[in-house]
């Protein structure tokens, strides 16, 4: 086995950096929602 | 189209579908032909994920849409990121666990084949009707706008999507689709940079969107809980985030898309990316349309944007009728350009902008008027004419107004989207027939090359019904609506299904079948007798399913245990 080659079960994300990640989709979809309503308050 | 419209357009697709083929050549047994190799990584699955919910419609009729009634449509994607994330955290695991095919293979290990046949039946009725109306949507409207013979172009998109797709499988799918998504992707950043150039020199990015704004085309976010209104915040994280729930995790078109994945973290991360990107694209895509709307303040759009129908009027004795409306449209919309220019001169002198705001907003409205004593007159002319015209807007414009050669990557955008949709549910109809219905009515594994045969076959036969449903298709209210309509009054069904399968574990076949039954009427008796916004069926009918499902179980008793618990 090369340097390179790690196992694939030790590559894998644990549950604690999963959790992290769907805080990060949820947190950039509040994002949005909060920006679209500011741009739309401006502009009307 | 010029030649170099042609030549980009020519070389755009011969480039893709040739590389799909090419990539999957030697494909040579079902495993291989309906997961591909398993050895996607998340970009792929991402980009085919995004492919594959991206039709021509979602090119053409969404513009259009923001055109007509602003940007308020992209709240329809609030809840996609949210499904994303249950689908990893419950969905995927369980495909994972327990390597299906499909889908509705799970059905059969959680309750009974009964079931698994209910979810693939399900899911044939509305994914082959909906495979037809995605060739249909951008044939009709190319075919008008281009003059090409419409069921020459129904043919022609159809048959080089069933060749590629029945030659490779999942595979071609899947390779093909990471190149449409990225020309998709290129060719609308492109195209808005291009429509903002465009605007008058004295007008402003800034302006522009307080134009829109002033206009009612910056709406992208309301609060009102409305349940008639079809796009409000509330719909969208509720109705949308069922839709995508069950369109995501349990329609065969998608999980097919991720089942390729080379390990639970890659397609999860594919999903998630998905989940990321999907709302800011959608909003690119509204807003180039809000930006040809304010363009269109400036520059006099068509009184009415479908030719083909105007130039059926032309022969009509409405047509003088429709000239004298031509001109007093110029004036209205002569009159509108400069309340536009006064509300914009206000602006920048920072005085008090409502006067002129509300002036603009009269001056539109008499515009708005005008237009639709046109369509009165179209109605009288021509009683059988499409009087939604609203699809037809983005691609006048770019045949009007852009530069030779991004009207041919445009072109083909429009046809990579409806290629890689129509791909994806042929591949997955294609799938669903021989594995849920044909192998498991056969009661035994096919041997190796007739497996192949035969998957091979029901997927060009479903590409034929596609394309006969596609010619035979009339044109609906507005067809991204009617698609997502159509799925509505069954994924509400199918997602209650697999909600009862993965988070109700006391309930068994029987009593879930029924549920599914009934709710499912249910469903189309609130289509057919409501008004109810179409997102709610997704609501409407899961929780039925769930409920009745609870209700049958508790009268029921016992029934056959689940062969597997998951």
């Amino acid at each position: 086995m090369s340097g390179n080659d790690v196992p694939t079960d030790l590559a894998q994300p644990t549950a604690s950096t999963w959790r992290k990640l769907y805080a990060v989709v949820l947190l950039e979809l509040a994002l949005i929602v909060v920006l679209l309503y500011a741009l739309a308050r401006w502009a009307a | 189209m010029t030649l170099l419209d042609w030549a980009v357009l020519v070389g755009t697709l011969t480039f893709i579908c040739a590389y799909g083929v090419w990539r999957t050549r030697g494909v040579q047994d079902v495993e291989a032909y309906f997961r591909g190799d398993q050895s996607l990584r998340w970009p792929t699955i991402g980009l085919g994920i995004m492919a594959t919910q991206a039709s021509a419609i979602t090119f053409l009729s969404t513009p259009g849409q923001a055109y007509e009634d602003g940007m308020r449509f992209v709240q329809f994607y609030f809840g996609l990121p949210l499904a994303m994330i249950v689908i990893c955290a419950v969905f995927v695991p369980i495909y994972d666990r327990l390597k299906v095919y499909t889908a509705y293979e799970y059905l059969e290990h959680r309750f009974d084949v009964r079931v698994r046949y209910l979810g693939a039946v399900l899911f044939l009725i509305q994914r082959g009707l909906a495979a037809g109306v995605t060739i249909y949507a951008p044939a009709i409207i190319l075919s008008s706008i281009m003059g090409w013979s419409l069921q020459g172009t129904n043919l022609g998109i159809g048959l080089v999507v069933i060749a590629y797709t029945v030659f490779g499988g999942v595979q071609a799918v899947s390779q093909t689709q990471k190149q449409q998504m990225v020309v998709m992707l290129l060719g609308m950043v492109i195209a808005l940079i291009v429509i903002i150039l465009r605007l008058p020199e004295r007008v402003s990015l800034a302006q522009a969107v307080k134009l829109a704004g002033a206009l009612e085309r910056m709406n992208p976010v309301g609060f009102e809980l409305d349940f008639n209104s079809r796009y409000n915040f509330w719909s969208g994280i509720a109705g949308g985030f069922f839709l995508a729930l069950s369109y995501f995790g349990t329609d065969q078109s998608q999980v097919q898309r991720y089942l390729s994945g080379k390990s639970l973290a890659e397609i999860r991360l594919g999903l998630l990316f998905n989940g990321m990107f999907k709302v800011p694209m959608q909003c690119m895509i509204l807003f180039s349309g809000v930006m040809v709307f304010v363009f269109y303040l400036f520059t006099m759009p068509p009184l009415f944007f479908n030719q083909s129908v105007l130039a059926q009027l032309a022969t009509t004795p409405q047509a003088a009728e429709f000239r004298d409306l031509t001109q007093r449209y110029a004036h209205a919309h002569a009159a509108q350009r400069a309340a536009a220019l006064s509300y914009l001169d206000a602006l920048e002198a920072h005085t008090e902008p409502e006067p002129a705001k509300r002036a603009l907003r009269e001056a539109a409205a008499s515009v708005r008027e005008v237009r639709k004593s046109a369509k009165v007159v179209i109605a009288r002319a021509l009683p059988d004419a499409e009087l939604n015209d609203t699809d037809y807007v983005f691609l006048g414009f770019v045949m009007k107004y852009l530069p030779q050669g991004l009207i041919g990557l445009l072109i083909a955008v429009i046809l990579c989207a409806a290629m890689s949709s129509t791909s994806s549910e042929l591949a997955a109809l294609g799938s669903t027939s021989t594995l849920d219905l044909y192998q498991r009515l056969l009661g035994r594994e096919l041997p190796k090359e007739r497996g192949l045969f035969v998957s091979k076959l029901f997927t060009a036969l479903w590409g034929g019904v596609a394309v006969s449903f596609a010619a035979f298709a009339a044109l609906l209210d507005n067809l991204i609506e009617a698609v997502n309509i159509l799925g509505s009054l069954f994924y509400g069904t199918v997602l209650g299904l697999f909600l009862v399968g993965f988070f109700m574990r006391w309930i068994r076949a029987t009593p879930v079948l029924l549920a599914a039954l009934l709710a499912q009427g249910v469903v189309l008796m609130v289509f057919v007798f409501s008004k109810l916004g179409f997102l709610w069926y997704n609501v409407v009918g899961a929780a039925a399913v769930v409920l009745f499902a609870a209700v049958f179980q508790l009268f029921m008793g016992k029934d056959a245990p689940s062969s597997v618990q998951t």
